[in-house]
């Protein structure tokens, strides 16, 4: 799987094709938008959309940690669709997938998703509510120019349409502007809006296999500013 | 025809008429006698020739025979299903009125999306003694647990336009709906007002479940007229679309000479531009000239719709939104821009005119390219033979039923659920699902109760659960969105839009006017708009004074033509080689078709020709099967990548009506063995699978589907936070299940309806058995031919912006007519 390194404030990132991005200096790995449990709201209200994703999800999470050698994870926000009930079957799993990666420090900061959860003992992970320091970046869920720090953000879901003739392709994207780097979403679950980008900031097109660096121009949208509409 | 005596009119029917000095047809005195027998009917025949006094008057009739109390205003005895929420007021009027002049106390109501809330929850407590409504306020109304005591009473059901309804899938919901109705009242009669088909027994079929039914045929109209503008010149090298609007002076000559004129398009975007292009010629008519589409907001409809009754409009430009609807009578004349598409589509529209029994419709068409006067020959030529097409019921359709087993548990939950067993038995009593096999029935129990029948994929679901052996929804939340999201049409995501200052001008889709900048300035509901900003799912926009312009495009606009007008065409132009025409189109496009006999050929019907030409682009090679484009669609992708098999070469495609084009940049050639080979029926469906990336289509497909069947949600006024935690895309669900379901049936029945819908591959596999018997002609013309043409304007439309390819087939246009006029010797070779 071939990655993409950018230097940012200095410091050398590696954007992954598993939409996962690794900070070597740190070793940590960030993800964005999990939205663990999402199939079971849906279940929940009588949509029958499969359960199953989240196993498919925390493969990927290992193989990426497993890759990199990474020793911390950071969610970057909405680490889970809704609050989960106590005896959810997802949440289960999810337990004992942290207790496979005992060593590992998570810490997650807070995203819109998360604002409810009550965060289980057993998932020893740390929450941040708003966003947190760790220089010279800020780690939040929404981004926003800091000025303590450029931020590494999701939130958006940032996908791009690419066109050639009557072929079309949606792919997601980090979406580097001057603010910082937004994380396409990890979840296989998640939909994506497409990005509006300035003209002086940089998208980088996630494949399946592969990181490629596209025009910021092939996925530009005419519109005046960033869509919000992010569960699609 | 039994004679009926005056007993059995009950009087007041036959007063009714002999005070408007009106006489009863045979036709509407055989409907009274059937339904007194307690006989289900179908009447078929023209709009406007008096089916709903027919049904009316015998079910009103039947009252009179049996009631002790002429003055009583009875429960529920008639109801009215009519597909359009517009027709329905006007139906509802028109039966009142009646009622009123005999002086009964029956009660009339209507029932549709546009009620007020307040009227449908006393109607839940007490329906009127006649009802008005559509499939999907009939479906809401099942899944109220009083439902069974407000059709207590219920004698008859009448479709209305049942055509229009017969081969959807709300056609469908209908027929399931009707199945509850017979459950609770065994002697219910139905009744169908139909146009006529082709499939009139099938029709009928579809309507009772099986049933018996009294076929009558109603009142045909005098005779039909359909004549071609036909223009003073004619270009040989038309391309599709734009020659339209130099016929704009005869038009507007033509609705000058009548007192109310319909001006029928096949496109919403063909509408805009000439409602555009009629006043820009004629600004005098601003007051008198209105425009008429589905994507214009509702009230602006309704306010044409009544100007027209009221005999205020001199001309209304409309797409199919006026094929059916109120009773148009003070229009004398229409007008139809561009192919007509179908023989039974021509005559409806001819119908909106001479709305009267007895008197001709008039009908007059405007070709948009030179063979389009073909086809309009061919139109008449199959009316004359009274050729129309079928309409195909649908049968099986998984998601549909979904809805409805959900429906009804919900209708039944107060008094405990309802039984599979009774559930089972109730819908098998339906045209659609008679043949449903156990496991498809199966599936779909286990697909509202546990989501799928996977067990472990849905560990949390619930929609309907099981009590004591029957089917209930006990989730007050489930309960109500279903109410919400009811019904089969779906649309794709619109985006309203709206004055600044306020007021609601329609609806267009997001696409275009993601397209848009603001500043930009388009045309639509007849006005030039310049967009100001987008929010919400709403774009504002004010009046704009610069006039170039941008006309959206509506996706649609893919009707391909029937196989029926077909023949007809492939007729003609055998003919029209052999010397044989009289029509006065075929004599007028005489130059455009020696041209192409010159170059090429005209093929007769045990033809296939095939003209391979070469030029700087490459090699290509046009066929002509003449299947409608639906299925050329299919047949060049499958004859692209046959050939791409035979030897290594990259086709791009087109399509049309007639025809389609493959092109290839590769030096490459193909024998005649070798053609005839890639036109073989010999694996066709998974040929076709394979080249056409199947998943890709089927996901679009899915998106009704998923609707529908209630795998997605997308939201309803005023729970926009809460709905949104439940919102994704039919796409993501449509991969997710793929993975983790894979033996979902919805994902199978979204693949059948690619086939059968999007390709049609009944008429791929008939064109292909059809060109198997017949003989393979290749010729190199010098040049594109007037039958190629066309296809390569539709190709190079697709690939280059609006602004250039205009420039570029203008000039391409100009070579080739003076080509043509040089006489070049060609070398046609067998």
């Amino acid at each position: 799987m071939a990655s993409l390194a950018v230097t940012l404030a200095n410091e050398q990132l590696i954007l992954r094709a598993d939409c996962s991005l690794f900070w070597p200096t740190r070793s940590t790995l960030f993800v964005a938008d999990l939205h663990f449990g999402k199939a079971s709201v849906f279940q929940q209200h009588g949509m029958a959309l499969p359960a199953g994703t989240i196993g498919t999800d925390l493969e990927r999470l290992t193989a990426a940690l497993v890759d990199t050698g990474a020793r911390r994870l950071v969610v970057l926000g909405d680490l889970v669709h809704a609050p989960p009930a106590p005896d959810a079957p997802w949440l289960a799993e999810l337990a004992l997938w942290r207790n496979q990666h005992s060593d590992l420090v998570i810490d997650v900061v807070r995203g819109n998703h998360d604002r409810m959860l009550n965060t289980p003992r057993e998932l020893g992970v740390d929450t941040f509510e708003a966003c947190l320091i760790d220089p010279p970046f800020v780690l939040c869920h929404e981004p926003a120019p800091f000025e303590r720090g450029v931020c590494l953000a999701g939130h958006l879901h940032p996908v791009v349409r690419l066109r050639d003739g009557s072929e079309s392709l949606r792919l997601p994207v980090f979406w580097q502007s001057s603010a910082g780097i937004v994380l396409p979403a990890f979840s296989s679950l998640a939909g994506g809006a497409l990005v509006a980008p300035g003209p002086v900031d940089r998208l980088y097109a996630v494949a399946p296999d592969c990181v490629v660096e596209v025009s910021a121009q092939s996925g530009q949208r005419r519109r005046q500013k960033a869509p919000h509409r992010i569960d699609r | 025809m039994a004679d009926i005596d005056e007993t059995q009119t009950g009087g007041l029917i036959e007063d009714w008429f002999a005070r408007r000095d009106w006489q009863s047809f045979d036709f509407q005195r055989e409907a009274w006698a059937a339904y007194a027998r307690g006989e289900s009917g179908l009447i078929h025949a023209p709009t406007g020739t008096g089916k709903t006094l027919a049904v009316w008057f015998a079910a009103l009739n039947d009252w009179l025979e049996r009631t002790h109390d002429l003055a009583a205003t009875p429960p529920l005895k008639v109801l009215w299903i009519t597909p359009l929420r517009a027709l329905a007021a006007d139906t509802a009027r028109h039966l009142e009125t009646s009622v009123q002049e005999l002086g009964l106390n029956w009660t009339v109501e209507r029932r549709t999306g546009d009620t007020p809330s307040h009227i449908k929850t006393r109607q839940r407590k007490n329906l009127p003694s006649a009802l008005v409504t559509t499939p999907e306020s009939l479906s809401l109304l099942l899944s109220y647990a009083e439902h069974p005591k407000l059709f207590a009473a219920l004698e008859a059901v009448v479709v209305d336009e049942w055509h229009e309804l017969l081969a959807t899938k709300r056609g469908v919901q209908l027929e399931l709906a009707l199945a509850r109705l017979r459950a609770l009242r065994p002697a219910l009669k139905t009744w169908g007002l139909s146009a006529t088909l082709a499939n009139l027994d099938e029709a009928a079929d579809v309507l009772t479940g099986g049933r018996p039914v009294t076929r009558i045929e109603g009142m045909q109209p005098a005779e039909t007229h359909i004549r071609a503008m036909i223009p003073a010149t004619i270009e040989r090298f038309p391309w599709a679309g734009h020659m339209g609007t130099r016929m704009v002076k005869p038009v507007i000559e033509a609705i000058a000479s009548a007192t109310s004129t319909l001006v029928f398009t096949n496109t919403r975007s063909q509408a805009e531009l000439w409602h555009q292009a009629i006043l820009r010629a004629r600004p005098d008519w601003l007051e008198s000239v209105a425009l008429h589409h589905g994507s214009m907001d509702r009230g602006l409809r309704d306010r044409v719709e009544a100007m027209i009754s009221d005999g205020r409009l001199a001309c209304v430009v409309a797409t199919s939104s006026l094929d059916l609807g109120v009773d148009f009578s003070p229009v004398d004349q229409v007008i139809q821009i561009g192919s007509p598409k179908g023989v039974g589509r021509l005559l409806q529209r001819a119908g909106r005119s001479g709305h009267r029994p007895g008197v001709a419709s008039r009908i007059w068409c405007v070709p948009t390219h030179a063979f389009e006067l073909v086809e309009i020959a061919a139109a008449r030529r199959q009316v004359e033979a009274g050729r129309l097409e079928a309409r195909r019921p649908l049968t099986g359709a998984l998601d549909v039923l979904a809805q409805h087993l959900v429906t009804r548990a919900l209708g039944a939950t107060r008094d405990g659920g309802i039984k599979p067993e009774t559930l089972a038995a109730e819908i098998r009593d339906t045209h659609a699902y008679r043949d449903l096999g156990e496991a498809e029935w199966q599936w779909t129990l286990d697909f509202i109760t546990r989501g799928g029948a996977a067990l472990s994929a849905y560990p949390e679901f619930q929609r309907v659960a099981w009590v004591d052996g029957c089917l209930a929804v006990t989730d007050r939340q489930i309960a109500r969105r279903h109410r919400m999201t009811m019904g089969t049409i779906t649309s794709d995501a619109a985006m309203s839009v709206q004055w600044l200052k306020g007021g609601r001008l329609g609806s267009v889709e997001e696409r275009f006017i993601a397209q848009l900048s603001p500043g930009d300035v388009f045309l639509f509901s007849g006005r030039m708009l310049e967009l100001v900003r987008v929010r919400d799912l709403t774009a504002y926009v004010r009046s704009a004074r610069r006039c170039k312009h941008h006309v959206p495009r509506w996706a649609g606009g893919r009707l391909a033509i029937t196989g029926t007008l077909s023949e007809a065409i492939c007729g003609i132009l055998e003919e029209a080689r052999d010397g044989q025409t009289e029509a006065p189109e075929i004599r007028a496009i005489g130059g455009v078709l020696a041209v192409q006999r010159r170059w090429s050929r005209l093929p007769a019907s045990d033809e296939l020709l095939v003209e391979h030409v070469t030029s700087r682009e490459g090699r290509h090679w046009f066929f002509y099967p003449f299947a409608g484009r639906l299925a050329h669609e299919g047949l060049s992708a499958l004859m692209a990548w046959r050939l791409a098999r035979m030897r290594p070469a990259t086709f791009r495609f087109s399509v049309n009506d007639y025809g389609f084009e493959l092109v290839t940049s590769s030096r490459v050639t193909f024998t005649h063995a070798e053609l005839r080979d890639a036109l073989t029926t010999h694996n066709l469906v998974d040929d076709l699978l394979t080249c056409l990336n199947a998943a890709e289509l089927a996901k679009h497909t899915f998106r009704d589907i998923a609707r529908i069947a209630g795998l997605v949600f997308s939201g309803y006024p005023g729970a926009q936070k809460s709905a949104r935690q439940v919102q994704a895309s039919s796409g993501l669900v449509f991969d997710v299940l793929r993975r983790y379901d894979a033996d979902n049936r919805l994902l199978a029945q979204a693949h059948t309806e690619v086939l059968e819908r999007e390709l049609e591959i009944e008429r791929i596999r008939k064109a292909l058995s059809c060109i198997a018997r017949q003989s393979l002609i290749v010729t190199e013309p010098p040049r594109l031919t007037p039958l190629a043409f066309p296809l390569w304007v539709e190709r190079v439309a697709s690939q280059v912006t609006t602004e250039s390819w205009r420039d570029r087939v203008e000039r391409m246009t100009q070579s080739l007519e003076k080509a043509a006029d040089n006489k070049k010797p060609v070398n046609a070779a067998k």
